[in-house]
């Protein structure tokens, strides 16, 4: 019964909408604004993560030898393969190390000049098998090599990323509770402005009910109109992300900053767009469904 | 069709607008219920479609106890009654068409049928041709008639008009009366409240009496 309604539900709503063109209008620009707050949070997490996580990728463990010690370096690397977690191993002479550091020098490389010996250590770089990147692992692989007795220093670049994860779990919070705020606001305009168009049509409403409308029949047209109000918000919020990023993408290359490009900084993908479309319709319906049920509760 | 049995209505304690009302109307009768002003007719036709609660007794329409009747039930007793209501209340920002196409499309009747059915209604009031137009367009007498037709486009089995005939000159209001007993004839129970007693007059109809709520039936 309810879906042989249906076509007339929706010409309702949409004849209920062109009726009050300003009202919706205004409700739809809320839901937009809410969802443009929210979906730019989430596309700054969404690409912050994907940076952390392929700087997670790039970790790796670096362990200077001990200038005392004379050994083989051969068995040393072996030795580093038999610990847990080792993909693979590069030595690095102090000769080598030197080399590395004048050439990134350049022409600064004068001071060196004077220096007698050279006061850099061999090293060991080791990279990390997959599901050893995290700081316990690091740490305990670190450990390890430590207490082998041979090295001077072992050093990783995992504390900057815990600062780096911090500062995300913060901004994680920040934008759900701003993003959350936005949208709670959202969801109390929209069932005022809902309940605004109730009482332009508050006759209508007196007569239907006169001639013999159920309250679902009466509410079926206003929950569609809150539906469309949110798609269609949401779709608007999600045009305008895509050209704010487009102005930011291009301001960032005029920058050529961090070598930031579309790859390193992708658009949101569509799985995200699809759910923010949902989540924004259902906003909608939320906003009607709140201002019916209170009205219906009333009369 | 219609049975009232010792009704009150009081919108306060101890002032009766309808007091121990008792009456029966058959199926297929036209009744006229005549008062005066604020002699309770309006009520009396507001308690017969629920759209106020009876105080106490016992009423029975189409075949529901409106003491008892439950609050999701009085969408389906107003579908089989067609109310016509002094204001018409008529929908200014719809058409005709429109207007008196809400009544089946709350059944859920297809596009087609309810062509079908509010063309044949306006027809048989005499606006065939007036259903593109806005009430406002329309004179007092031809938004009656479009409430009227609103009022039995879904051939209800009863049709209640309240001052259906009020604000009309004579020649109008036989015109209106005419449609009704018409209608009456299809085998529709018609009740019409009016306090105009030329209509009576002309329309021999079975006639009751209400005066500060009570009811009573000349021999």
């Amino acid at each position: 019964m309810i879906l042989k309604k249906l076509p007339y539900f929706f010409r309702k709503a949409l004849s209920n909408i062109r009726y009050s063109m300003l009202v919706n209008l205004v409700t739809i620009s809320t839901i937009s604004v809410a969802i443009l707050i929210f979906s730019t949070f989430v596309m700054i997490i969404f690409n912050l993560t994907n940076l952390v996580s392929r700087f997670e990728d790039d970790v790796h463990i670096v362990a200077y030898l001990d200038d005392e010690f004379v050994g083989g370096n051969e068995n040393i690397k072996k030795n580093l393969l038999k610990l847990n977690g080792i993909e693979k191993v590069w030595y690095q002479s102090k000769e080598n190390a030197l080399k590395v550091f004048k050439e990134s020098l350049g022409e600064n490389d004068l001071f060196l000049k004077d220096i007698q010996k050279n006061p850099l250590p061999a090293s060991f770089e080791l990279r990390l098998k997959e599901g050893y990147k995290d700081r316990k692992n690091i740490e305990a692989i670190a450990a390890a090599l430590r207490s082998m007795g041979i090295f001077s220093d072992v050093s990783y670049g995992q504390e900057w990323l815990e600062h780096f994860h911090n500062f995300m779990n913060i901004l994680k919070v920040i934008g759900l509770a701003v993003g959350g705020g936005f949208l709670f606001a959202a969801v109390f305009i929209i069932s005022n402005t809902i309940k605004l168009t109730i009482f332009v049509r508050r006759e209508e409403i007196d007569i239907l009910r006169l001639v013999g409308a159920t309250n679902s029949f009466i509410k079926a047209p206003f929950y569609i109109e809150g539906l469309i109000q949110g798609f269609v918000g949401s779709v608007i919020s999600i045009i305008g992300l895509y050209f704010l990023y487009l102005v930011f993408m291009a301001k960032v290359q005029t920058l050529s900053l961090l070598g930031v490009n579309s790859t390193s900084m992708p658009f949101l993908p569509p799985k995200f767009l699809i759910l923010l479309v949902a989540f924004g319709t259902l906003l909608g319906l939320m906003g009607s469904y709140i201002s019916l049920g209170e009205i219906f509760k009333r009369s | 069709m219609i049975q009232l049995y010792h009704v009150y209505k009081s919108y306060q304690k101890g002032a009766n607008v309808i007091e121990d009302v008792s009456l029966n109307i058959d199926r297929g009768e036209f009744v006229f219920l005549v008062g005066a002003s604020g002699a309770g007719k309006t009520t009396l036709l507001k308690l017969l479609f629920c759209a106020e609660p009876i105080t106490s007794g016992q009423a029975m329409v189409n075949n529901h106890s409106l003491a008892k009747i439950n609050p999701k039930d009085i969408p389906y007793l107003r579908r089989s009654i067609g109310v016509v209501f002094q204001d018409f209340k008529l929908l200014n920002n719809r058409t005709i068409f429109d207007n008196v196409a809400i009544t089946l499309e709350i059944l859920g009747m297809n596009r087609n049928d309810i062509r079908r059915k509010v063309t044949k209604a306006l027809k048989r009031v005499g606006l065939a041709f007036m259903e593109g137009k806005y009430p406002l367009e329309l004179s007092g007498g031809e938004q009656q008639r479009v409430a009227i037709a609103r009022a039995v486009v879904n051939s209800p089995s009863i049709l209640l008009a309240d001052e259906p005939t009020g604000n009309l000159d004579p020649e109008l209001s036989v015109d209106i009366m005419n449609i009704l007993t018409d209608i009456n004839a299809m085998g529709t129970t018609v009740l019409v409240a009016t306090h105009d007693k030329f209509l009576l007059q002309k329309f021999m109809k079975r006639t009751i009496i209400i005066n500060k709520g009570k009811v009573s039936e000349p021999i």
